[in-house]
């Protein structure tokens, strides 16, 4: 009869506890072993109960797969709190990018003279308010016209 | 009790220009409002008349709270230059203060994603958890009618001051800088004298420093998700990456 043994790294496919994934290593002649996967179900198709499933939580202990199954679920959480925390940090860092690109081209329309010695002050408060670069240009435009006097300052 | 706003700008025209956007802001929302700009006479381009008031400063990368401490207020709101206000709340910022002396936003743990650094061995509280900054120097509402302000105010550059020109750091028992509790990267940031003299300076232990209500509205970084503020955003911060101010 082969000799054969389980690794403790045996967890639970759910949690009634009835499906149990192990891996099972078997000798072979020659120093070799065979590596197995197992998958056991605690009951056979007829409703029999599935002995393998018996020796296999026999040998590695009820204990030994519970320990495993919470750190199997611990490191599979980290992993997903990691690649959230990964998103919003991402999400965070376009969200600043796109108000700081808008914010210093802003900035940059100030530096035009006619803008910088503009005074009509609803003028001003629109190039401020606009909300993206076409009407931060439509407004910049529209000052330099009432400035150069080719537009009606009203 | 006469109150107002400080803006300061130095160093970088790009200061300047955001100082001139904010106070544009503020009295866009607020046309009352007395605010004093603090800046380098190199910057001035005819655009410093929206302000009421006009003061140079030294060009130094903290002129920031040289202006602070030179305050010709009772009670003074201090704003970053790159921020912008947004909404009419602004004008109630001043019922914060209460009996407090200095007013601060926060560095809560569910905005650290939009922070660099936070926490530091020096910063570990007395029952051994994670500890460091919690205060924002973006933000500073503050009584400076009081003496003890107007010191906290004056150390603060002072410290500040030393700190950057390398004269200044905490020790550690061989009399050498603590770069184990307290990081080298620290070493150009007001952030961290500001928290020296909150929590280590025997002279301003009873200074009465708090968080404001509803923080986040009153500095809301643009990267901040939106559901950190309960109410409207009053000031946005935007708080420019060093590189791209570095292009002004």
């Amino acid at each position: 009869m082969a000799n054969y043994r389980f690794l403790t790294d045996a967890f639970w496919e759910n949690s009634e506890k009835t499906k149990l994934k192990c891996i099972r290593i078997t000798d072979l002649p020659e120093g070799k072993e065979k590596k197995d996967i197992l998958s056991l179900d605690k009951f056979l198709p007829n409703g029999s109960p599935n002995k393998k499933f018996e020796e296999a939580v026999h040998k590695i202990t009820l204990a030994e797969i519970d320990k495993f199954t919470q750190e199997r679920i611990n490191k599979k959480k980290g992993g997903k709190d990691k690649s959230e925390n990964k998103k919003v940090i991402e999400n965070s860092r376009e969200k600043k990018r796109v108000y700081e690109d808008l914010f210093n081209q802003k900035l940059k329309a100030f530096e035009i003279d006619e803008i910088k010695n503009c005074e009509n002050k609803n003028l001003r408060a629109r190039l401020r308010r606009a909300k993206n670069e076409i009407e931060l240009s439509a407004v910049a435009a529209l000052i330099i016209g009432v400035e150069m006097g080719l537009l009606k300052n009203e | 009790m006469n109150k107002g706003f400080v803006v300061v700008a130095s160093t970088k025209k790009f200061f300047y220009l955001s100082a001139i956007n904010l106070i544009e802001t503020i009295k866009a929302y607020y046309p009352e409002a007395n605010v004093t700009l603090f800046t380098e006479e190199r910057f001035l381009d005819g655009q410093e008349r929206f302000a009421d008031h006009v003061e140079l400063v030294n060009q130094h990368k903290r002129a920031k709270i040289d202006g602070m401490a030179r305050t010709p207020y009772d009670l003074t709101c201090y704003i970053d230059a790159d921020c912008e206000v947004e909404h009419e709340d602004i004008i109630k910022i001043w019922d914060q203060i209460g009996d407090h002396d200095l007013m601060f936003t926060g560095l809560p743990e569910d905005r650290h994603y939009c922070y660099a650094e936070v926490y530091f061995p020096g910063g570990t509280k007395p029952d051994g958890s994670k500890g460091g900054f919690d205060l924002c120097g973006g933000i500073c509402l503050y009584n400076s009618s009081k003496q003890i302000v107007k010191d906290f105010m004056k150390d603060w550059y002072d410290l500040t001051v030393k700190q950057y020109d390398g004269l200044w750091w905490p020790k550690d028992k061989h009399g050498k800088d603590d770069l184990v509790n307290y990081p080298a990267s620290f070493k150009r940031w007001d952030q961290f004298s500001l928290w020296w003299l909150v929590n280590k300076e025997p002279k301003y232990k009873d200074l009465k420093v708090a968080i404001f209500e509803d923080d986040a509205r009153w500095n809301f970084y643009s990267g901040y998700k939106f559901e950190h503020n309960k109410d409207a955003i009053v000031i946005r911060h935007h708080s420019s990456s060093p590189s791209k101010k570095e292009s002004w």
